[in-house]
């Protein structure tokens, strides 16, 4: 086994570029699971939009039981009253509505006039015309009041408007009946799983092929006692033993950062997704290989396939953003199975096998991609050797 | 000599495969790969009319004002809503298919059905709120005061008037929060045009390759080499980021402003802010070439995630919280150059940035000059 442990010296030397990407996957997937989207099961929750609230008349009841109700509804934001803050503060959506209550905005409420709150909105955004809605509402139902009831004063107007504001519509939420699957995040985790797998094991594969193919080591090697196949047959198996330790590696970390939630069956498919997966990139790797020559190169391939692979096929923007164009391509790459597989295991609640049956069938593309990309590598590999290279 | 100098190194560097593809194919790559991806991203945000249905039931035939309501709501240019009248079994089927978002029941109450909360549930409840919250209003003026019906109570019901006035910040009325991550990218290639500076540093250095000493023989002033060899640097840098700033434009369709001038110049600057900052580090760290392509892709890397090219809202987070971060950063001074030219409508801010980056830049090539004059070697 000396061609079996020379790869593992191989290895050990690219130990920190490897590193630095399970780190970075390790760092992003933390992140991921911390900024979880919070599961709709349950009661109906008003979705609230971000408003900066900014006051420019004297302060009145009317204006602060707006403000009070407003706040009801929505979350307020507190942003310096400059010009650039506030434009900063749209431009990356930290508010989504600037409202600024104009001088003499009390009066004109109090005698009926015309009078408008300055906002600075996203134009178009559902957000701003949903907070539109709540402060017409406001005023049009003050307006009722001062029209039709002579002298009312502010602190009654504003007592009213409460009373009449909080009847509520009842939501109901239906559902299937059976339970939503209890997955959570690890469902991004195994998404994200595909950008570490493809960097690391194509960078992994490509450093050893490179070593090996190294016109004068092959040489030697050739020279060697050892019989030709069961040197081949030791570097694959290198090359195997090393993808499935990256991908066992992976798998550990998912149990130490979701821990029950790998207990479900979900998470066993995930597992076997991802490991089918791992396959697959293997021998993509094997095919990186026969071309990569310098380390140059190297990282070329293996940076422009994961971020190329991912980006188009949903890892890193969810597929239902892409646009179709963009999916129809990504339908040419085993990622974008992988993905789909990942999303459909997600989901299912009731393993039987009209649920299961398109996650195998996304699986079987997948290691259908990984056998096409084999037989090509082993082609370009014998082309390679019988050209003598 | 000078000009000798010059376009020898001009073929040197275009001649240089891998720096190629770094400086220029890697960055269309990564354009092209945003593009495919943001597109949609910030037409999400856009609001569509909802689809709801109304179950057709008795109540909701004889309750006249309810149904003129939703009417007036689902009619228009902004219209809310798209409204289906049903039976209570297709209007769970599109509930179900996701062709509608909820549907209504008028009976005693307004009840509201929905599978599942969201902005646009929220809409529509809101929607409904406001009818019954109007007649609940009603209700209370009637009893204060009887008259009011005579006196056209119904009438100002249904004269509506608009509370807010749009008042435009700035340049846009939409501003399309993914031009970030393009500004980022066009910062992060023209930091990466620090390869170029370190390239030129490893060759007029006679300690550092074989090209450096023979070129360090020759009676030409090292100053001479150094300027000859960054300007090479900086034109094909300059022509590269050129490339990817039309590619971005045209083929990607990103909104840059229309203030060309500034842009190149900012362009321009962000060269040679990248170009400096390499033959800094190159000078300053004396390691392998490995170690100082780690330290430029290291830092570049670092810098374009605290400007926002992995997370759009990150170079807002560090302007928030530790402002220094922001002003420091070369990545995020070139993106926010760009920000300042799609969003402000004024050049305070693209200035600052413009001084600080042209600061550093001075900064560096001096620090790289005082560093690499005047060196002898009893033996290299």
């Amino acid at each position: 086994m000396q061609v079996f442990k020379t790869y593992f010296k191989i290895i050990k030397r690219h130990m920190v570029q490897i590193s630095i990407y399970v780190g970075v996957f390790i760092a992003l997937a933390i992140a991921l699971s911390s900024s979880a989207p919070t599961n709709t099961i349950g009661d109906f929750t008003q979705s609230k939009t971000r408003v900066a609230f900014i006051n420019e008349d004297e302060s009145s009841p009317i204006i602060e039981g707006f403000k009070e109700y407003l706040g009801n509804h929505s979350v307020y934001v507190d942003i310096p009253n400059d010009t650039n803050s506030l434009q900063d503060a749209l431009f990356f959506r930290d508010v989504d509505y600037i409202a600024k209550v104009p001088k003499g905005f009390t009066q004109g409420i109090m005698s009926g006039m015309e009078s408008q709150i300055k906002k600075t909105v996203v134009t178009g955004s559902t957000t701003s015309i949903y907070t539109d809605i709540l402060v017409n509402k406001y005023f049009n139902t003050a307006k009722l009041y001062v029209n039709n009831n002579q002298g009312i004063t502010q602190e009654e107007l504003v007592k009213q408007l409460a009373k009449d504001l909080k009847i509520d519509t009842a939501v109901k939420i239906k559902r299937a009946e059976e339970k939503a699957s209890n997955t959570g995040n690890t469902g991004y985790f195994f998404n994200y799983l595909a950008y570490v797998l493809i960097s690391v094991i194509i960078l992994g594969v490509t450093s050893i092929m490179m070593v090996f193919s190294n016109k004068n080591i092959r040489r030697r090697n050739l020279c060697s006692p050892i019989k030709n196949i069961s040197m081949n047959l030791e570097i694959l198996l290198g090359n195997i033993v090393f993808s499935i330790a990256c991908w066992g590696l992976m798998i550990i970390c998912s149990f130490v950062l979701f821990k029950e939630q790998m207990l479900t069956t979900n998470a066993l498919y995930f597992c076997i997704n991802s490991f089918i997966f791992t396959l697959m990139t293997l021998s993509m790797g094997f095919l990186a290989g026969i071309f990569v020559k310098s380390g140059n190169a190297q990282s070329g391939v293996a940076n422009v396939l994961s971020l190329g692979l991912c980006f188009i096929s949903g890892v890193f923007v969810p597929q239902e953003v892409l646009s179709q164009e963009v999916l129809a391509i990504a339908k040419f790459t085993p990622t974008y199975w992988y993905v789909k597989a990942n999303t459909a295991i997600s989901n299912i609640t009731n393993f039987n096998m009209d649920n299961l049956t398109p996650v195998f069938q996304y699986m079987l593309t997948e290691l259908g991609f990984a056998v096409a990309i084999l037989s090509i590598a082993l082609v370009m590999s014998k082309r390679k050797q019988l050209r003598g290279n | 000599m000078f000009w000798h100098i010059f376009s020898n190194r001009l073929k040197c560097i275009t001649r240089d495969k891998g720096l190629i593809f770094w400086t220029l194919v890697f960055p269309l790559i990564l354009a092209t790969l945003f593009g495919m991806t943001l597109v949609n991203i910030s037409k999400q945000e856009d609001f569509n009319s909802i689809n709801i249905a109304v179950i057709n039931n008795e109540a909701y035939q004889k309750d006249e004002n309810f149904k003129s309501f939703l009417t007036d709501a689902s009619q228009g240019e902004d219209k809310l809503f798209n409204i289906t009248v049903s039976t209570k079994d297709e209007a769970e089927k599109l509930l179900d298919k996701g062709k509608v978002t909820g549907y209504i029941i008028v009976d005693s109450q307004i009840k509201l059905v929905v599978k599942n909360s969201g902005l646009s549930q929220t809409i529509i409840k809101s929607v409904l709120d406001e009818y019954s919250q109007t007649v609940s209003a009603v209700n209370s003026i009637m009893t204060n005061n009887k008259a009011a019906i005579q006196n056209g109570l119904l009438e100002d019901v249904n004269k509506r008037r608009e509370y807010t006035k749009e008042f435009q910040l700035g340049t846009k009325d939409k501003p399309d929060s993914s031009v970030n991550y393009f500004y980022a990218l066009i910062a992060m290639a023209c930091l990466y045009g620090s390869f170029f500076g370190s390239k030129q540093i490893i060759d007029t250095q006679a300690d550092l390759s074989k090209q450096a000493a023979r070129q360090s023989v020759a009676p030409v002033h090292k100053l001479k080499v150094l300027v000859a060899g960054l300007s090479a640097s900086f034109v094909v840098l300059f022509v590269e980021i050129l490339i990817l700033l039309s590619y971005l434009a045209v083929v990607i369709g990103v909104d840059f402003g229309n203030q060309i001038g500034y842009i190149l110049f900012t362009c321009f600057v962000g060269c040679a802010t990248g170009i400096s900052f390499g033959a800094f580090v190159s000078a300053i760290v004396k390691k392998s070439e490995g170690v100082k392509m780690a330290i430029l892709i290291g830092s570049t890397m670092t810098a374009s995630f605290l400007a926002g090219m992995m997370n759009g809202n990150m170079k807002y987070i560090v302007e928030k919280n530790v402002p220094i971060l922001a002003y420091i950063n070369p990545v995020a001074l070139i993106t926010d150059a760009f920000y300042a030219l799609y969003y402000y409508d004024t050049h305070t801010r693209f200035f600052m940035n413009i001084g600080l980056m042209s600061g550093f830049t001075v900064l560096f090539c001096l620090f790289t000059y005082l560093i690499i004059r005047r060196q002898k070697y009893a033996s290299i």
